[in-house]
């Protein structure tokens, strides 16, 4: 059966866009129409992959159906093979697709981005890396979107069960920063330090860490832990990964005071805690049914130590993020081909 | 304008038998629950509304191990074999 569309009316951007919405296609942004001869050149040189069935429609992408949505998405051929290894770590049975598509929870699939293939794609890890602004950042995490919302069938308000959805849905790439003082997250989880990598999570936008006044890494530490203590994350109960996103600059106090992501893990672990009185009777008895109770007289904000991953990313300025997540999924990480 | 088509792929051709026979109606209609607290009892009201009001039943109620994924394919091949119809109801 062809997967080639004829649209005769279909004659300029406006048109096109119009046509788009008469489908459900797109992300409500203008596309790029995927003809047959920008399909054929996303291809050119792609990597063959082995894909399976996307849920929740079930559906097992072809290349073209991926270069199709590429090309929607704005990505240059060379982008292709990290938006092919992003939806290959999302189809891994760990991270959860069809819970994390079909969920009322805002979550959206995080890309993070590591080695070589930043330099050479223009992927942003500085300054306003989780904003706009950066082509790569913006269109090969809008293509993984646009897979999961047209292949996938994760139409919001049909499959897509999202209560508000997050902006992050659009799109949400962006890359590890050189400026750290330890290992690469990729490193840390067992990459060689000149692999490409891409590692995914089904993940809440980030909470920004805001502070300007610590001036050690124990201070930083006091409000990252009361960042993450907050009663309304799925972590809480659903428990599963989340990362901390430093900057560079707490990293590096962090880093100065000997602190590293182990100890930082560990620390966090003890001190990121969310007192009994600041969860609802209601709420309470929902933990329990999910196997949760708290330790004393507070909350852990996950079931192990190990579920916090730590990574480096941003510009000059005193902000970090913690970035929760979906709760059933997992931090998944794959080489790009 | 000639495009390909972005929600191209290929389909699954698996198909599962129905084991209710068409003219029964004993059996044929399944809550099946998202495992959330809500949908246990919206589920269970509409079963109890279908009985009283159009002598359909008994109905069957049934729901995920966990909100947070979904239903294994098990779970789809028995309510498959058990009931001509399912009721899905995300009650958060």
């Amino acid at each position: 059966m062809s997967d080639v569309l004829d649209l005769p009316d279909v004659d300029d951007a406006w048109a096109w866009m119009a046509a788009c919405e008469e489908r459900g296609w797109g992300d409500g942004l203008p596309t790029i129409p995927p003809t047959e001869e920008r399909v054929a050149a996303m291809l050119a040189g792609a990597p063959a992959v082995e894909l399976g069935p996307l849920p929740p429609r079930g559906v097992t992408p072809t290349l073209r159906s991926i270069a199709a949505n590429a090309v929607m998405a704005g990505c240059r051929p060379a982008d292709l093979p990290v938006v092919l290894a992003a939806v290959g770590a999302v189809q891994d049975e760990a991270y959860n697709l069809h819970g994390s598509l079909a969920t009322t929870h805002p979550c959206a699939p995080m890309v993070m981005v590591s080695g070589p293939v930043r330099a050479a794609l223009g992927l942003n890890g500085g300054g306003n890396c989780l904003g706009q602004g950066a082509r790569a950042n913006a269109v090969i995490g809008r293509a993984l979107s646009l897979v999961l919302l047209h292949v996938g069938g994760a139409r919001p308000g049909v499959l897509d069960r999202s209560t508000q959805g997050s902006p992050a849905k659009y799109t949400f790439c962006f890359a590890e920063s050189d400026e750290t003082p330890w290992d690469p997250l990729a490193v840390q989880r067992g990459f060689a330090a000149g692999d490409s990598v891409v590692s995914v999570m089904a993940a809440e936008p980030p909470h920004n860490v805001n502070d300007h006044g610590s001036t050690t890494g124990a201070e930083i530490l006091l409000t990252v832990a009361g960042t993450m203590a907050q009663p309304g994350s799925n972590n809480v109960y659903v428990r599963g990964p989340h990362l901390l996103l430093l900057g560079p600059e707490h990293a590096a106090t962090l880093a100065r005071d000997g602190w590293t992501p182990a100890s930082i893990r560990a620390h966090l672990w003890e001190h990121a805690r969310i007192p009994v009185a600041h969860v609802s009777e209601g709420n309470r008895r929902q933990f329990v049914e999910w196997g949760v109770e708290p330790d004393g007289d507070a909350y852990t904000v996950s079931d192990d130590p190990e579920n916090l991953h730590i990574a480096v990313a941003g510009g000059a300025g005193k902000h970090s993020a913690w970035i929760p997540s979906f709760g059933g999924t997992a931090l998944v990480s794959r080489v790009v081909p | 304008m000639h495009i390909v088509d972005p929600t191209s792929g290929i389909a699954s051709s698996e198909t599962v038998a129905v084991a209710v026979s068409e003219g029964s109606r004993a059996g044929a209609l399944c809550g099946l629950s998202n495992s959330k607290p809500g949908a246990h009892d919206l589920l269970e009201a509409v079963g109890r509304r279908l009985a009283d009001d159009h002598g359909i039943g008994p109905n069957g109620l049934e729901a995920k191990p966990s909100a947070a994924v979904g239903a294994d394919p098990e779970l789809l091949d028995h309510l498959a074999a058990q009931y001509r119809l399912a009721v899905v109801a995300i009650g958060d």
